[in-house]
């Protein structure tokens, strides 16, 4: 797409005369590539009061689907409107590969609500490499529910016997009611996909 | 067909069309595939593909999703949600347009697979609207395959797919041959059909004005990502406080928050 029409695009989202000419703008911005849009339509979309344009954005990042658009995504992870964070989740776990190595530093985040959030993108993502980062996280990450929704997802996408280790070693982790439940109900699930 | 062809198949039609073959649909995909191999002369699935992808007429693509995507379907089916439609939808657009000269009100089945629902919608438009004044109305009925749509323009049934048409409506909207049923030239004249792709963008920009979509059992071939733009083009084409009927198993909440909930008497139905 040439930078003129780009230009065109990127003022018509922010300008449009109507709801439906933004939504028009932002749909077709969904074609372009590179940094620049990207952050622009991220951008947007943190400041955007119409739901319509919000969801149109959400639409096009997910076409793009490059590294720039998991970038922005794990920013969405740190919001403080529910609705922004879902997105970020939702984004990082359809666009594949490009994720992957937000993902990896995601789930590191000093901010144990934001790493749940990443946490929540592998579980949901379809990536090869996801059992693995689940893993990881329950073997390293301090935070009962953090770890917990690892082993939930790790018990509906896993398969291998390295999986079941991982998940009984943690066992011993947490004491709670809840965590031995999640503990229990992981195995079972892993048991019945052999 | 190998599980990784399947999958080169499958992406490849998403690609194209937006629709997702699941891992489990491999089966029904690969019976259909394998008589389009058959069909077209090649020996195996690696050069049938090839071929497909780089036939510029798009032609074998078509036959393909043509064979894929074939519903079978049947007069008034889902009735309470066409009663809604009938009742309550339609009452409120006749108010809301009361300020205008003329009342068009313009209803698209999207998806309409053979024609049995976009008639539907026609025979309950001809009942309702008949002799109110200052009243047009128009059905647009979409699909991308093109062998159903040609079928629907036929307008002939069997006995089976108008079971649930009452006698009184056979009667007047349908000429009898045997068992099959006719739709009459005057109601087949009022519904307009063409081949549309529902993620095709520059098509979509053109379907504006409805007051009504009816896209039941449709979204279920598409992946989140695609009925979400499926969603926003649908926005894009109502009119305000338009309305959308899905299929009993489907919820536009959870593709989407930009439409509302209706909850009516007969049917929940989601507005812009």
């Amino acid at each position: 797409m040439q930078e003129s029409r780009i230009n065109e695009l990127l003022n018509l989202m922010k300008k449009g005369r109507s709801e439906n000419e933004r939504i028009m703008a932002v749909l077709d911005l969904g074609e372009a590539t590179g940094e620049r849009v990207v952050k622009a339509l991220a951008e947007q979309f943190e400041l955007e009061t119409s739901r319509v344009v919000q969801e149109a954005i959400v639409s096009s990042l997910i076409k793009i689907g490059d590294k720039y658009v998991a970038e922005s995504a794990a920013e969405f992870l740190k919001s403080d409107d529910a609705y922004i964070r879902n997105a970020g989740v939702e984004i990082l776990s359809v666009i594949g590969d490009s994720a992957l190595e937000v993902l990896e530093k995601m789930i590191k985040y000093p901010d144990k609500d934001v790493r749940q959030l990443a946490v929540n993108a592998v579980g949901e993502s379809n990536l090869k490499k996801s059992p693995m980062l689940l893993r990881k996280v329950i073997e390293e990450d301090e935070e009962e529910n953090v770890v917990a929704a690892a082993i939930e997802y790790l018990g509906e996408i896993g398969s291998s016997e390295e999986d079941r280790k991982v998940i009984m070693q943690a066992a011993s982790r947490f004491s709670s009611p809840f965590f031995d439940y999640t503990v229990k109900i992981a195995l079972k699930k892993l048991a019945e996909s052999k | 067909m190998t599980a990784e062809e399947f999958i080169k198949l499958r992406d490849f039609i998403y690609r194209k069309t937006g629709i997702y073959f699941e891992e489990h649909k491999m089966y029904y995909v690969r019976n259909r595939v394998e008589s389009r191999i058959k069909a077209t002369g090649h020996e195996n699935f690696r050069s049938y593909f090839t071929w497909m992808r780089f036939d510029v007429t798009g032609q074998e693509l078509q036959e393909l999703v043509n064979l894929l995507t074939v519903n079978e379907t049947y007069f008034f089916r889902e009735y309470y949600q066409l009663k809604c439609f009938a009742e309550e939808v339609l009452p409120e657009i006749l108010d809301r347009k009361c300020e205008e000269k003329v009342r068009m009100i313009r209803v698209w089945s999207a998806g309409c697979s053979t024609g049995e629902e976009p008639y539907t919608l026609a025979i309950i438009m001809e009942e309702m609207l008949e002799g109110i004044e200052r009243v047009m109305w128009e059905v647009h009925a979409t699909d991308i395959n093109t062998e159903v749509l040609e079928r629907a323009e036929m307008g002939i049934y069997s006995s089976r797919s108008v079971r649930l048409v009452p006698e009184e409506y056979k009667k007047r909207y349908f000429i009898q041959h045997g068992e099959l049923y006719e739709v009459i030239p005057e109601l087949r004249n009022k519904v307009k059909f063409y081949q549309l792709n529902l993620m095709d963008a520059v098509a979509m920009r053109k379907m504006v004005g409805f007051d009504v979509i009816f896209c039941r059992n449709v979204l279920i071939y598409f992946d989140d990502a695609s009925r979400r733009q499926v969603a926003l083009y649908f926005y894009e084409a109502l009119a305000e406080g338009g309305y959308i009927f899905l299929g009993h198993s489907e919820s536009m909440s959870r593709i989407t928050p930009i439409f509302k909930l209706r909850r009516f008497k007969n049917a929940f139905v989601y507005q812009k």
